[in-house]
Formats: C-alpha cells, structure tokens, sequence
C-alpha cells in the first residue's frame, strides 16, 4: 500500500505548488490600475514653442522619423508631439516626445535606436551619457542614425514612472521594479537629434537646446518631462 | 474476474495519480493559453505558435507508450523538483510581469520536470524532441527579432537589388528602401524572412524527425540548408513583388503583397526543399555506390 500511495502524495504536492503559484502571480498581477499621476498632460501646453534663442521653424519641411507606424503610433502612445526649432544661428533641432499612459505591458514607449532601425537606418555609436542642465544631471543615450547621405546624431532618454531610462534593460526593470509594488507607471520618450556630419558639435548644441528648454517649462510640469531627478 | 477488478484499481490510480498535476497545470496555462489565442497567436507573424503546440502535443502522445516504465532515481528527482521550483519561479514573474519568454518557457520547464520527476531522466530522454520542438512557439523578445531583422533585411535588399541590376531594370537601393522605376519600395521588417526562417525551421526539423531518415548526413545537411533557403525564399518574394510594382503599378503590388506573397514564399521554400533532399539523396546513393565498388 504504501508504495502505491507515494505517486499520489508526490502529485499533490505538484499539483499544489501549482495552484499556489497560480494564486500568488494573480495576487501579483495588477488587474486594478494606480496611476502614480493623476492630473492630465497637454504636451502642446508644456513644451513652449518659443524660448530663450530657439523659436519654431516653419522654413523647412525636414523629414521627420516617426516613432512607430501610424497604426501602432495610436496604439501605444495617448499624446506625440513632434517640432523642429531653430536658434539664432540658424541651427535646427527636432524634437520629439511621446506619451503612453500604460508601461508595463508590450504597450511601452520603443525605443529610438529601434524605430530607426526599422525605418531603414543603420544605427551605431550608441552610448550612455549624461548632459548637465541647469536644474541636474540627465542621463541621456546618444546614436547616431543614418541613412543613405542623412546623418543624424540623436539624444534622448524615456521616462518610466519617475526615472529616467536608458536603453532596453533599464527601461524593462524599472517597470518590473513598478509592477512588484503593484503600480502602472506611465512613460514618455523624449528625443533630439539634428541632421550633420559633425556629430560631438550636434551633441554640444542638443544640450545647449535641452538646458534652455528645461529651465523654460515651467517647474511644476517638468516632472512630465523628466521625473523626480535625484537632487 | 480479478483481472477486471484490478485494471479498474489501476484506472483509479492513475485518476488519483494524474489529476492533482493536470489540475495545478490548468491553474498555471488556461489563461496563459486563453491569452495567446486571443492575442499573439492571433496576429499574422506568430500564427506558426498554435501549430507548433499542437505538433507538439501530438508528438508526447506518439512517444508515449514509450515510457511507461517507472524508473525513477534519486538524482532524477533531485533535478526534476529544482527545475520545477525554478520554472514556478519563471511563471510567476513572466506572467504578473508580462514576459512572454519567462512564461511560456516555463511551461516546457514544467513539462520537463515532470517528466522527471514521474519516471526518471530516460523518459526525458525519450521527449526530448518534442519538448524542445515546442521552443520554436516561443515569440523571440523584440529586442533579439529587431538585431537580427535589420542584417537580413539589408541582405535581402542588397541580393534583390543586385540580381535585378543584373537583369538590366532601372533599380537602386539606399539602405533597405529600393528605387524602381518611377517606384519607391521600403523593404519591410515581414520581407526580412526572420519569422519565415524560424517557421521552415521547425516545420522541417519536425518533418526530418517523423521521417527519421536513417541517413545522420542527410538530416544535418537539411536542417542546415534550410537557413538559406528561406533566405532564398525571401528574395525571390521581394523580387516578385518589386517586378508586379514596376509592370502593374503601386495598388496592384500592394495586392500581390496581401494577398499572394506568402504562398510564393512557401511553395518556392518548398520546391528549393525537395530539390536539396533530391540532390542529397542522390550523392548519398552515389557515394554508396563508389564504396561498394571499392569495397569489391
């Protein structure tokens, strides 16, 4: 008897774990949604359209990288924004920002170095980095994309939550880190880039751009744009 | 008369034994299954999943009789109870995290672990195949399809352009984007053949293992060949369509694209196929023939 009896204990402990496992990732799947912001963005509101030397450009009609797809671009991201301003110099910097309320499923923010890609650009030099502004330090990815002649040096970073990511694994922890307290973090990517050969000068005048811009939005919407920045 | 009453005790035992497990199973993969059927095996490029899991299921029933014998042992289920711990630990952060490999691999974790843990390491032995056949329903993360789609979607576009260039059409490329004519046409991540690789990939691995050829030489080269096939595939698709864009025009192209391209793709796959495993067979038969003579 006691030979048969051993299979059947070892299945209920199997079967067991199981369905305490099955409990515990419901218990730990966050069905209820808790926005960790409650007021609404209007990022045609936020982002000034005309600021210390840069004001919009409405000369050229440059070809623009959308994020995704049209029909993913609606899926993914409840607000864009997309502008090219120029400074009085006469040199150009695009901007463009993306807002999605929802990161922790495939509906996150995608990266640039990815909708370049599948654009047809030929991505390299991407690079951890920080730009100092004037209210912190930022870290930031550089790449450059380019295709055919078209040479783009880009800076950007996405917010998750209140952090700033970088690049594939930070974005995916910090939303992981999220979902363990049982929070859906919204997320917004924010990207520069320019069109030259002259990549570092392209770098030096999107942090020129950036530290004017974040001293020009006004500080109680920054957190939009950059989250809570360690001080 | 006892024999009858002993098969009944036996059916009840094997109830008593197999439903806690297929019970706790239920628990874990219903809305995993419920999900995918509803959502990613839905969409066009993932529709190989459901066709791998039922190849697979049908393939454990096949193996089955096979490992009826109990042998279990001690290090068998020492490994058997770690990897079920460790795939537990995998379903629950994929799922309440949404990480589609951590999830579904678990499920071939669990699979595994069973096995092991019931009959022993040669019942793992004996499913192998299937359990590592259900590898290919596992959407790859998009970070690994985006790194490998841009070189073969380049290699595409460079192969498609060159062979048209050679055939004398007015065709030239930037980047992945081919200029024909007065046309312009963006090489698509789909054109890349990544999903279409791994689809031939499993499908022949699975064909290759239910023929089971006898010849180990013919296999391996098969499945080895079958990377560039596809590939070939994939270009004779582009070319197909670039060639209906520039005599037929942009709409008709489009239709081409919709409707038809993925049977091009599939029957040229097939034909390139069974022209290696012909061409195969043949040096196979030739080199037998050249050792009997000299064995003589």
């Amino acid at each position: 008897m006691n030979t048969m009896k051993k299979p059947v204990i070892v299945s209920l402990i199997l079967g067991v774990l199981m369905t305490l496992s099955g409990v515990l990732t419901r218990i730990m799947t966050h069905t209820n949604q808790i926005d960790i912001r409650q007021d609404t963005l209007s990022l045609e509101k936020i982002v000034p359209l005309e600021f210390d030397i840069w004001k919009i450009d409405s000369s050229t009609a440059a070809l623009m990288i959308n994020p995704d797809d049209k029909g993913l671009l609606n899926r993914i991201y409840n607000q864009t924004l997309s502008r090219i301003y120029i400074n009085n110099e006469g040199e150009r910097v695009m901007l463009s920002i993306a807002y999605g309320r929802d990161q922790s499923s495939d509906l996150h923010v995608h990266r640039p170095e990815i909708c370049y890609a599948t654009s047809g650009f030929e991505i390299s030099s991407m690079s951890k980095s920080f730009v100092d502004t004037s209210i912190g330090k930022i870290p930031v990815m550089h790449l450059v994309a380019k295709l055919g002649n078209r040479n783009e040096p880009i800076t950007y970073w996405i917010r998750v939550g209140d952090s700033l990511t970088r690049g594939w694994f930070e974005q995916k922890l910090t939303a992981i880190g999220y979902g363990l307290t049982g929070k859906v973090p919204d997320g917004l990517l924010f990207r520069i880039s320019s069109i030259s050969n002259n990549e570092q000068e392209s770098y030096r005048i999107q942090q020129t751009f950036l530290t004017n811009l974040l001293q020009a939005v006004r500080s109680e919407d920054r957190h939009w744009l950059v989250g809570q920045l360690p001080p | 008369m006892a024999n009858f009453t002993s098969r009944i005790f036996s059916l009840k035992a094997d109830i008593l034994e197999w439903c806690p497990i297929l019970l706790g199973m239920l628990v874990l993969y219903l809305p995993t299954f419920h999900d995918l059927f509803t959502g990613l095996w839905a969409t066009e490029e993932q529709m190989h999943g459901p066709v791998i899991l039922a190849l697979s299921i049908w393939l454990i029933h096949r193996l089955w009789p096979r490992i009826l014998e109990k042998r279990t042992d001690k290090i068998a289920s020492i490994a058997g109870w770690s990897i079920f711990v460790i795939a537990l630990l995998f379903y629950i952060i994929g799922r309440s995290q949404q990480i589609m490999p951590f999830e579904m691999s678990s499920f071939i974790w669990i699979l595994a672990s069973i096995l092991l843990i019931k009959y022993g390491s040669h019942a793992l032995k004996v499913m192998w195949f299937p359990l590592f056949f259900m590898l290919f329903m596992i959407p790859l993360p998009g970070t690994v399809v985006i790194f490998l789609t841009m070189p073969m979607k380049m290699a595409v576009s460079y192969v498609t352009e060159h062979i048209l260039y050679w055939a004398n059409y007015p065709v030239a490329r930037n980047g992945v984007i081919l200029q024909i004519g007065q046309y312009q046409l963006l090489v698509a991540d789909a054109c890349a053949g990544l999903q279409t690789l791994l689809t031939l990939e499993s499908l022949g691995l699975f064909y290759l293992n239910v023929v089971r050829h006898t010849s180990v030489f013919r296999n391996v080269a098969l499945a080895i060949f079958i990377v560039p096939i596809s590939f070939a595939a994939n270009v004779i698709r582009v070319i197909m369509l670039t060639l209906i864009t520039y005599y037929y025009g942009d709409a008709t192209g489009q239709g081409f694209l919709h409707g038809f391209a993925g049977i091009v793709l599939f029957l040229s796959a097939l034909i390139l196929i069974m022209g290696i495993d012909s061409l195969l067979q043949y040096i196979i038969k030739l080199h037998a023939a050249k050792t009997v003579l000299t064995a003589r």
